[in-house]
């Protein structure tokens, strides 16, 4: 069930807020839909991985020669042999471990060899001495002088962004708001309340695990197929590592089965490269079995915050001190990019005058922690969601009301000094969310007197990432049919027919004329990365851009064709004409007039970058403009506990979303849905279990993700705040859905019993042990 | 080595095959029939589900050897004369592909449950596809769209028994 | 995804599988359904040269249900929780059948491959255990039976010896006035390893006086187990929320759970006790 605005549905647009069907639907549905996983390549070779079973240990001796010597083996590589270091933010990561392993699981060495048994065989036959080294696994001991260090050459690491690092310590990344005066903000409050929040250890669990194919060629350029996120962060950072031109790495994005963030930076490709470089030319093919994405990939980031927070007796938010510290595992990936996105997004979309945040990325001998729908705004979301509820029941205050009197109008400052000049929709998700679910009224009261029924709702907001490019090709051939070209990927969130979309819509060309391809960097020009929402907004306004270029281009080869200038020509319909005649030639025509029996084809290109951004300060964090733009959205949570046995079942989720202008509504619907279950089976049933740096449960029979008898009814709302500088005024999306349904779900518990559990995942146990201490 | 002969989408196949291939190796590598996938390896995530005499089974739990005789149903069997099914397009019409990877065993199941339950009820639907992991969608249109295509009155899928998924 | 090698047997009969089990011995694994073979044999976790595969033994497919239910060990979960005969016999043992995994392995699993891998965790034993089942297990002499209340002796470990094999689980006639209850408790998702599953079958007659008590308990010990200790404080009494209450926490004392992903030891040892509780409170109207 989907509630659409009235301007939505008064839209006049042939395509922009239409459910258009996906055209690769049909591939998919038939099998045909070439992912990673099914890649073949001619002459490919097959890798396998060894990997470390301590979580911290000196690697004293690595003997290869029974695996070299198997026959079927085309290549051995071990740390020794890869002096190469990558990372996103900082580059502290060997291709393979050099010297030491920092986590359980760290590869050691690699095999490629002529089958996939062969490869398993051989890596059996490589023999490595550990020396273990004492581990530190809690992130707040590892932060404390006196712990062992994972990084000893942390100051020698190339960094790649802005990010503070204390060398001789663990902490690889701290951000830092520094807003007004919290010391003089707490004096100044009526109370004070400082609460602690946890989250847990997280898999994204794509259906697709991570996969790559690589290939070397004589002159030692290199091709990487990969079922990725951001083909031009992996070229970057392949480029850096290897020390190549960019013009020597080619990524080529292949099917994906799913990302969520775990395929957004470099993870199988280097070791599929390292192998690659040493098989005379035949591409070597790494996919990850399903517990090496477990143990073996990137995980979301457990995260450990302390909000102390000063109120007026009315509930006005005076002063908020935050301390959040993300364990990032053993190397940074995105950790420091997480902790800094949830520091500028930490205390929710509320007016705040005096703020001291600081967020920390740790080094720990765990998994390690890397981007994951949200990117630590999930995290942040849990702890301020919940701490509004615990503060207005403190009170004496409703939840609904003490949102209203903190939350954004437009034309607000951020924590950040940012001024919200547009699209600011965070009211209308709650007044949304609430009328829809009828959150005012309570559940009637079950039969059944160990059953509680209650009601809870969580708001939040998120930045995107900025700033960041887009550039877009649309190439309109002979006969009028246009090819998009781009670096965006479809990771099965629906960019591709957006893109469509809005190209039909700006030229008035019939969107079956319309056809998108896979990423490649050989050909498709720069986009930062699928990720941070950014899709829709940045490449969508690079998609306008470009096919604005090519009816600009069209109109300067039509005006000598019909003799008038080129500034009293339009591009409208799938053609140019002179407003006011009846001139009017097609697209079609033009090249074919233009151009006859020679042929060509024409390109508009479009480049967005958003205008008016600044790095934000490095000790107060206070930019001008901070995000390209703000989502908001509110969830409200209608649960069931049974008392004795602390089991929750959620009955519905009311989700109401300001991603500005809708433009397929039937893909917003469904990132939301998807994006509600992720984050329910987050909230409930999820848990890495990480023992001493060992993954307990690395496997889909232990670690359970939400079956189709787990979800409640979900119920999607779209409030559209238009936002100024969007393609037709859109924002972004797929992120926020993930991040309220927690706290709603442990507002409603409370509501429900007056149990609060302030930790991830709400199990049943918690919850009896919490019920337990509310009524002894 | 053991002389197999087995009916793959209508088509019989007959090779030899060493005892420890599984049935799903035999689909992909041997036959080239890439729609069924492999997520888990264990028999969790439902993604390489086929259907064997029209029963549905994970084909990563399966030896080839034991399919001897068999009808084996992929996703790649359940068009006909080039064109779909009704219950490939209500997938495609209800919002019910994202990434699409979980597509495939989603579509095995339904048509054995249609088969067997040709007017199921959204709870029917829901049980039947317990095991079948998706994490784009949340499910629903996925359940949307089996509901739809029963609506059509979803023809059986040949060749089939009467046996419940 | 790779198997590693090995030879394949199929037997047709019962008598040509016992004999292979005697040629073989330690280096051949049995395989019904295949489920566990298959995971066993992938993750390396046993090389044996050959697999004796029991999917062509007729005799094991068969439901019987003369004085008794006699179900093969070959017969599929789906077929037991689709059989009349079961429906009939022994409806508790077809709810139990119809919670193992999913659909699709329910199509593939055995009762007798679940029982003779003696997982604690298994679904249809602890119904067994309450329906007073016994193991048919077929040797080179013959056939013996085994109660399953002694069939399981120990972590994945059961009564069957080396040139064994579970041919069939034998149901005995359920006694008039028999009340079942099944409940598998997860902790996380709908699909999961139980938390606890409760099996019982409980005589008891109009004015709730219960004659004959026998509860099965999965995932809250090494091994599937009755909850001898709650039976008999129910046995030859009236059901009252008292001695149900007393029953519970007996039940709950004969646990001796784990702690892992569904819950800790003792939040299963209290859930065994909260739900054995609530179905004997069903059965008794209370």
């Amino acid at each position: 069930m989907n509630d659409q605005t009235p301007a939505a549905l008064a839209r006049q647009f042939r395509y922009v807020g239409k459910p258009v069907l996906r055209g690769e639907s049909i591939d998919k549905v038939t099998g045909r839909w070439v992912y990673g996983a099914d890649l073949v390549l001619p002459g490919m070779l097959h890798a396998k991985v060894l990997r470390s079973p301590y979580p911290h240990a000196r690697i004293l001796s690595v003997d290869t020669r029974r695996a070299r010597e198997f026959p079927g083996v085309r290549a051995v590589v071990t740390g020794a042999d890869v002096p190469y270091l990558f990372g996103s933010a900082v580059r502290d990561e060997p291709f393979l471990a050099r010297g030491k392993v920092r986590y359980a699981g760290e590869p050691v060495a690699a095999v490629a060899a002529v089958s996939e048994e062969i490869a398993r065989e051989a890596i059996n036959l490589i023999d490595v001495e550990y020396e273990e080294l004492p581990g530190v696994f809690d992130p707040l001991v590892a932060m404390r002088p006196g712990s062992p260090i994972l990084h000893e050459d942390l100051a020698t690491y190339q960094m790649e962004g802005a990010y503070d690092r204390y060398p001789g310590t663990n902490i690889v990344g701290h951000t830092k708001v520094r807003r007004g005066d919290v010391v003089q903000g707490f004096l100044d409050s009526d109370f004070v309340y400082e609460d602690v929040f946890t989250t847990q250890y997280v898999q994204h669990c794509s259906m697709e695990g991570h996969v790559s194919a690589a290939q070397v060629a004589s002159d030692g350029s290199v091709t990487v197929w990969s079922s990725c996120q951001s083909p031009y962060n992996f070229l970057r950072d392949l480029s850096n590592a290897l020390g190549l031109p960019y013009n020597m790495v080619r990524i080529i994005v292949t099917g994906v089965g799913g990302a969520f963030g775990a395929k957004m930076y470099l993870r199988t490709e280097p070791l599929a490269v390292a192998l690659a470089m040493r098989t005379q030319g035949k591409p070597v093919k790494y996919a990850h079995t399903r517990d090496e994405e477990f143990i073996g990939a990137v995980v979301k980031h457990p995260a450990h915050l302390t909000f102390k927070t000063g109120v007026k007796r009315d509930g006005r938010i005076v002063a908020r001190k935050i301390t959040a510290v993300f364990n990032t595992g053993g190397y940074a990936d995105a950790g420091p990019q997480v902790a800094r996105n949830s520091a500028f997004s930490g205390t929710g979309p509320y007016r705040i005058p005096n703020v001291w945040i600081d967020s920390y990325c740790v080094y720990t001998n765990n998994p390690i922690g890397g981007a994951f729908r949200g990117f630590g705004v999930p995290q942040a979301t849990w702890a301020h969601e919940s701490q509004m509820d615990m503060i207005a029941h403190r009170l004496g205050l409703d939840p609904v009301g003490i949102r209203m009197r903190n939350l954004f109008d437009l034309g607000d400052s951020t924590i950040t000094g940012e001024v919200l000049y547009t699209s600011v929709g965070v009211k209308d998700t709650l007044r949304r969310a609430v009328e829809v679910s009828g959150y005012g009224t309570p559940l009637p009261a079950s039969d059944d007197p160990k059953i509680a029924r209650g009601r809870g709702l969580a708001t939040m907001h998120k930045l995107t990432n900025t700033p960041t490019n887009s550039t877009a090709i649309v190439k309109m051939h002979q006969d009028g049919t246009i090819n998009l070209l781009c670096s965006s990927v479809e990771l099965g969130q629906g960019v591709n027919t957006v893109y469509r979309q809005i190209v039909a819509e700006r030229l008035g060309i019939p969107i079956e004329r319309i056809r998108i391809g896979a990423a490649d960097t050989h050909y498709t020009p720069y986009d930062q990365s699928t990720s941070g929402s950014r899709s829709v907004f940045h490449m969508g306004n690079a998609m306008l851009l470009a096919a604005g270029d090519l009816a600009q281009k069209l109109c300067a080869l039509a005006s000598p064709l019909v003799g008038v200038p080129v500034d009293r020509l339009l591009f409208r319909d799938g053609g140019v004409e002179e407003p006011g005649s009846d001139k009017f030639l097609s697209a079609k025509e033009i090249i074919e007039r233009s151009f006859g029996a020679r042929g060509s084809t024409v390109q508009g290109e479009g480049r967005f970058a958003p205008t008016g951004t600044r790095p934000p300060d490095k000790e107060t964090g206070q930019t001008p403009r901070m995000s390209a733009f703000w989502m908001y959205a509110t969830h409200v949570a209608d649960v069931e506990v049974d008392l004795e046995t602390g089991k929750v079942k959620v009955l519905k989720i009311v989700a109401a979303h300001d991603a500005g202008t809708i433009i397929n509504p039937e893909g917003a619907v469904g990132q939301i849905e998807g994006g509600v279950v992720q984050g329910l089976g987050a909230t409930l049933c999820e848990e890495m279990l990480v023992s001493d740096g060992i993954v307990t449960n690395p496997s889909f029979a232990e670690y359970k993700i939400p079956t189709t008898m787990d979800v409640p009814e979900i119920v999607t709302v779209l409030v559209e705040a238009p936002h100024a500088d969007g393609p037709y005024g859109a924002k972004g999306l797929s992120e926020p859905a993930l991040a309220p349904t927690a706290p709603a779900i442990a507002n409603a518990i409370f509501n429900a019993t007056g149990a609060r559990i302030t930790s991830l995942p709400i199990t049943p146990e918690k919850v009896l042990q919490a019920l337990k201490r509310v009524t002894p | 080595m053991h002389r197999l002969s087995v009916m793959v989408n209508g088509v019989r196949h007959e090779q030899d095959v060493p005892s420890h291939r599984t049935l799903f190796q035999l689909l992909r590598e041997d036959l080239d029939l890439a729609g069924t996938k492999d997520a888990c390896r264990q028999g969790v995530c439902g993604s390489c589900t086929v259907l064997v005499d029209g029963v549905p089974m994970r084909s990563c739990l399966a030896l080839a050897v034991r399919c001897q005789g068999k009808h084996v149903t992929t996703v790649e069997g359940l068009e006909t004369g080039g064109k779909i099914a009704p219950l490939q397009q209500a997938f495609i019409d209800e919002g019910a592909v994202q990434c699409g990877y979980c597509t495939p065993g989603m579509l095995i199941m339904a048509t054995a449950l249609l088969d067997a339950n040709p007017a199921p009820t959204e709870g029917e639907v829901r049980a039947a596809l317990i095991g079948n992991l998706c994490r784009c969608t949340g499910y629903a249109p996925i359940v949307r769209a089996v509901l739809a295509a029963a609506k059509n009155r979803h023809p059986p899928s040949a060749p089939s028994s009467s046996r419940a998924p | 995804m790779s198997l590693p090698r090995f030879d394949y047997h199929a037997p047709k009969t019962i008598g040509e599988a016992v004999a292979l089990r005697q040629q073989f011995g330690d280096d051949a694994l049995v395989m019904a359904g295949g489920l566990t073979a298959m995971i066993l044999l992938r993750e390396r976790l046993v090389s044996p040269r050959v697999v004796l595969s029991l999917s062509d033994v007729a005799a094991l497919r068969r439901i019987d249900a003369n004085g008794g239910l006699t179900i093969g060990a070959m017969v599929t979960h789906s077929e037991v929780a689709r059989s009349e005969a079961v429906a009939s016999l022994a409806p508790l043992l077809r709810e139990a059948c119809g919670h193992v995994g999913s659909p699709a392995i329910r199509n593939m699993g055995t009762l007798g491959g679940n029982i003779s891998h003696a997982d604690s965790a298994s679904d249809p034993a602890p119904a067994l255990l309450a329906l007073n089942a016994e193991a048919v297990i077929a040797g080179p002499g013959g056939e013996r039976r085994v109660p399953l209340d002694q069939f399981f002796r120990g972590t994945l470990t059961t009564a069957i010896n080396g040139d064994e094999l579970l041919a069939a689980l034998f149901v005995p006639r359920s006694a008039a006035g028999t009340h079942s209850r099944f409940m598998k408790f997860t902790a996380t998702s709908a699909e999961a390893f139980a938390t606890v599953t409760v099996a019982m079958s409980i005589v008891c007659d109009g004015a709730n006086v219960c004659t004959e008590a026998r509860i099965g308990l999965g995932s809250v010990a090494p091994t599937p187990l009755r909850a001898r200790a709650a039976e008999d404080l129910l046995r030859g009494r009236k059901l009252t929320r008292e001695s149900i209450a007393a029953a519970a926490a007996a039940a709950a004392a004969c646990t001796d759970p784990s702690s892992n992903g569904q819950g800790s030891a003792e939040y299963r040892r209290e859930m065994t006790g909260v739900w054995v509780r609530r179905l004997l409170g069903d059965i008794a109207g209370l």
